[in-house]
């Protein structure tokens, strides 16, 4: 019963979708106030159906409800309350309908929050928004139904959660990652309002600033997590493995990180409205293409998910209608925005831009690369694996290039800037070079171009911040909330730089057969098998290996007790690595295949700075929260905003 | 200003242009060090794919062959193969699809040169477009 109100909910919210798509557009195009007032209604109770039908499903898992097919192949008896719930968005149904639902959601508190500040805008957003929900609910009505029945042969039992996704990371990183696509999402409707309306103003570069970076923020914490769970997760390639299904949520962060930055040159000198509208419906496209491709099952992927062809071509259509639309509305209506440019080559502005150029080629090259093995098959020239040492040989230089740019940028000022110190920017390079030098030629391998290439970016750059953070003090110039958080988002790139340095060129590594009894030295550690283990829990029977760490002076320091998990449901193994944690370094154990009555194949590694990739994730997430907090003083419309300076004519000859 | 820069691009080139040769050059030596043997060793097998996973290099896979070919490559290096040679051998015996960093042919110059031509195009469309603009106005 309850999955029936939940299904009829869904419908309700594609009717509601459809008249919001409508409606409010209609009221705007005719001018009827009337109509258009609509907005609000529409796209509240949009959602609040769209809510109550996600807690029909959530309802359905905590009730053991196996009459519904989706919990039946997705849950069981067996599993704990908070995996239930997770599991509403562990595969591909429910986890769409996560998404339509925080879309609408999103959508439903800007219209209350802002619906009066500018009710034709708004009004255009939520009619956009009311298309793309309306799209994803058929899509999910016709070809996944998460309320599907099992009628009438209902099972006792469900199947099983996919044990690797029964991990503290199932009930965080989705929602996260979803978060970042849905504020994309908003993004664009808000992008194709501004296209509709023939005009961006400054108060909407303001809301649309705001989501820009409430979206990155999420999309940080997405991808982050997602790297920190694949890190303890064996087989999964370790902490970033360039797998398609991590690239298709990296790319759209790639070009988030450009948006974040080029919305910035448009909120404040009303500059690069078209790169900020392009890079809109850019990120949007690239989020629903990274969608096709984790769900088509078209890439080879350690991380498949919930792969079906069927629903890659409905996915697949969604995207060539919305991204077709909105590059025929950005093709009519862009002329509208263009103005002459006020700026210099040497300013603000223009290193914006480039950096821009530099991170939408990067998300470009990340694209390429992963689509390279389909291509290549599709033209008949066989097949070809692209991984991890070519991302690694691209992006590497890529990040560097960016980092340069990344550094000097916020030194130097808006418009035109003539009083560019070059000396301490010289002096820094110089630093740079011989620090990074010293570190190679330091190396077991001194001709290691991607350490240079790593310690360079993180000299560079945080002395690039120290420098500017001198160059505002003796300027005195006012260090806003705003201000601190670049420092603290870029600082926090410093870190991930120097953290993927580090495990990238320093780690130590030993493979070897080891059981009790048995010892191996490795870097300043002394590791001793003890003993195996059985271990029991709801879900798994595992082996665990209890392995002793010593210090250099074989004075003890703990254990780490890697395991291999052979799950009571499906018989499925997996090995879960042993971690003992640390600021400095990170002790990591994998436990392999059985080699002998009692020897295994055991992995040993010391990580260093394994944890600073995270470390700078949440600084940069940090860092965007404190820039997208609102502003004390509320954004007015009618407020009059002073034009920008002109530039006069015979500077800028 | 603009001179710093332009250093800065052609740096830059050339540290695209000497990583890739990097890459491409294959290690001399022909005794290992243990040391030496072990390194080379992971290396080459983080580079390669497991014929038998989804998508796992050699060195993660538990899968029976991607062992076999692990120990595999660790008797090659006893027997005084270089990195270039051993995955050259291993390319013949399982296919082009075995090595994640595909070999620089027509059919893939566009995988190798795509992103330096991209981040050029972007560089250089953005300076172009400004002074244009610049000059116009």
């Amino acid at each position: 019963m309850i999955a029936e109100i939940g299904h009829l909910l869904l419908i309700i919210s594609t009717a509601l979708a459809l008249l919001m798509a409508l409606v409010p557009l209609y009221g705007v195009m005719t001018n009827n106030g009337y109509l258009r007032s609509y907005t609000r209604v529409l796209s509240s109770s949009a959602a609040l159906a769209l809510v109550t039908s996600v807690l029909c499903l959530a309802w359905g898992f905590i009730s053991d409800d196996f009459s519904i097919s989706y919990v039946a192949n997705h849950s069981n008896t067996q599993l704990a309350w908070f995996y239930k719930i997770a599991a509403v968005w562990g595969s591909h149904e429910g986890s769409m309908l996560l998404w339509v639902t925080l879309i609408a959601v999103w959508g439903a508190i800007i219209a209350l929050q802002h619906y009066q500040d500018d009710p034709d805008f708004i009004a255009r957003q939520q009619a956009i928004l009311g298309m793309i929900i309306a799209g994803f609910n058929l899509f999910l009505l016709f070809t996944s139904n998460p309320f599907a029945r099992n009628l009438p042969n209902i099972p006792i039992e469900g199947r099983d959660l996919n044990p690797v996704l029964q991990d503290i990371g199932l009930i965080f990183h989705p929602p996260l990652l979803f978060l970042g696509y849905v504020g994309l999402t908003i993004i664009f409707a808000a992008a194709m309002a501004a296209l509709l309306g023939s005009k961006l103003e400054k108060h909407q570069a303001g809301w649309l600033r705001h989501w820009v970076l409430i979206a990155w923020v999420f999309l940080t914490g997405g991808n982050a997590l997602g790297s920190w769970w694949a890190y303890n997760e064996l087989g999964w390639g370790g902490w970033w493995f360039w797998d398609p299904v991590e690239n298709s949520s990296f790319i759209p962060w790639l070009v988030a990180t450009a948006l974040l930055h080029s919305v910035i040159v448009t909120e404040k000198r009303d500059g690069l409205k078209l790169t900020t509208l392009l890079l809109c419906l850019l990120a949007f496209s690239l989020s629903l293409l990274g969608t096709f491709l984790v769900r088509s099952g078209i890439v080879q992927s350690v991380h498949a998910f919930a792969s079906d062809p069927t629903r890659g071509m409905s996915i697949l259509s969604l995207l060539i209608i919305f991204v077709a639309g909105a590059l025929l509305l950005f093709a009519l209506k862009g002329e509208r925005f263009k103005r002459a440019l006020d700026f210099e080559l040497v300013s603000k502005d223009s290193f914006i831009l480039m950096g821009v150029a530099i991170l939408v080629a990067a998300a470009m090259s990340v694209l390429l690369g992963t689509f390279y093995p389909l291509l290549f098959e599709l033209a008949g020239l066989g097949t070809i694996s692209v991984g991890a040492p070519y991302f690694n040989a691209i992006f590497v230089p890529l990040t560097f290039v960016t980092v340069v740019l990344m550094g000097i940028t916020p030194m130097v000022q808006w418009q035109k800037d003539r009083s560019l110190q070059l000396k301490p920017l010289l002096m820094l390079a110089a630093i740079t070079l011989v620090g990074a030098t010293t570190l190679c030629v330091l190396h077991k391998e001194p001709m290691n171009l991607f350490l240079w290439l790593g310690s360079a970016s993180a000299i560079w750059l945080l002395g690039c911040l120290i420098l500017s953070l001198f160059a505002c003090k003796g300027q005195n110039r006012k260090f806003s909330r705003r201000m601190l958080g670049m420092y603290i988002a870029h600082f926090g790139a410093v870190v991930s730089i120097i953290g993927a340095t580090a495990i990238s060129n320093y780690e130590e590594e030993a493979m070897l057969r080891m059981g009790p009894g048995q010892g191996k030295p490795l870097g300043d550690y002394i590791f001793v098998y003890e003993a195996t283990e059985n271990v029991e829990s709801t879900a798994f029977t595992a082996l665990q290996a209890r392995i002793a760490v010593l210090d250099a002076e074989e004075n003890p320091l703990g254990y780490i007790f890697p395991q291999r998990q052979t799950f009571k449901s499906n018989g499925m193994q997996m090995s879960q690595a042993g971690i003992d944690r640390g600021f400095l370094r990170d002790l990591y154990i994998s436990k392999g295949v059985q080699l002998s009555d009692t020897e295994y194949l055991v992995r040993i590694s010391i990580k260093p700075l394994a944890c600073w990739i995270w470390l700078g994730g949440a600084l940069m997430m940090i860092g965007g929260l404190l820039c997208a907090l609102p502003c004390r003083r509320r954004v007015s419309v009618t407020e009059s905003h002073p034009a920008q300076q002109p530039l006069l004519a015979g500077e800028s000859a | 200003m603009i001179a710093q820069m332009k250093k800065m691009t052609i740096a830059l080139l050339a540290a695209i242009v000497v990583s890739g040769l990097f890459i491409a050059s294959s290690e001399a030596a022909v005794v290992y060090t243990p040391e030496q043997k072990k390194d080379l060793g992971f290396e080459i097998a983080r580079e390669l794919r497991c014929p038998m996973s989804v998508n796992q290099s050699l060195f993660d896979s538990n899968a029976q062959i991607a062992n076999e070919l692990k120990g595999h490559i660790f008797r090659l290096l006893d027997e005084g193969k270089t990195k270039g040679e051993i995955v050259d051998y291993l390319v013949q015996r399982y296919g082009e699809k075995i090595r994640y960093s595909p070999g620089l042919s027509g059919g893939t110059a566009l995988l190798w040169f795509g992103p330096a031509l991209l981040l050029l195009g972007g560089i250089g469309g953005c300076v172009l477009f400004v002074r244009r603009s610049r000059r116009a106005a």
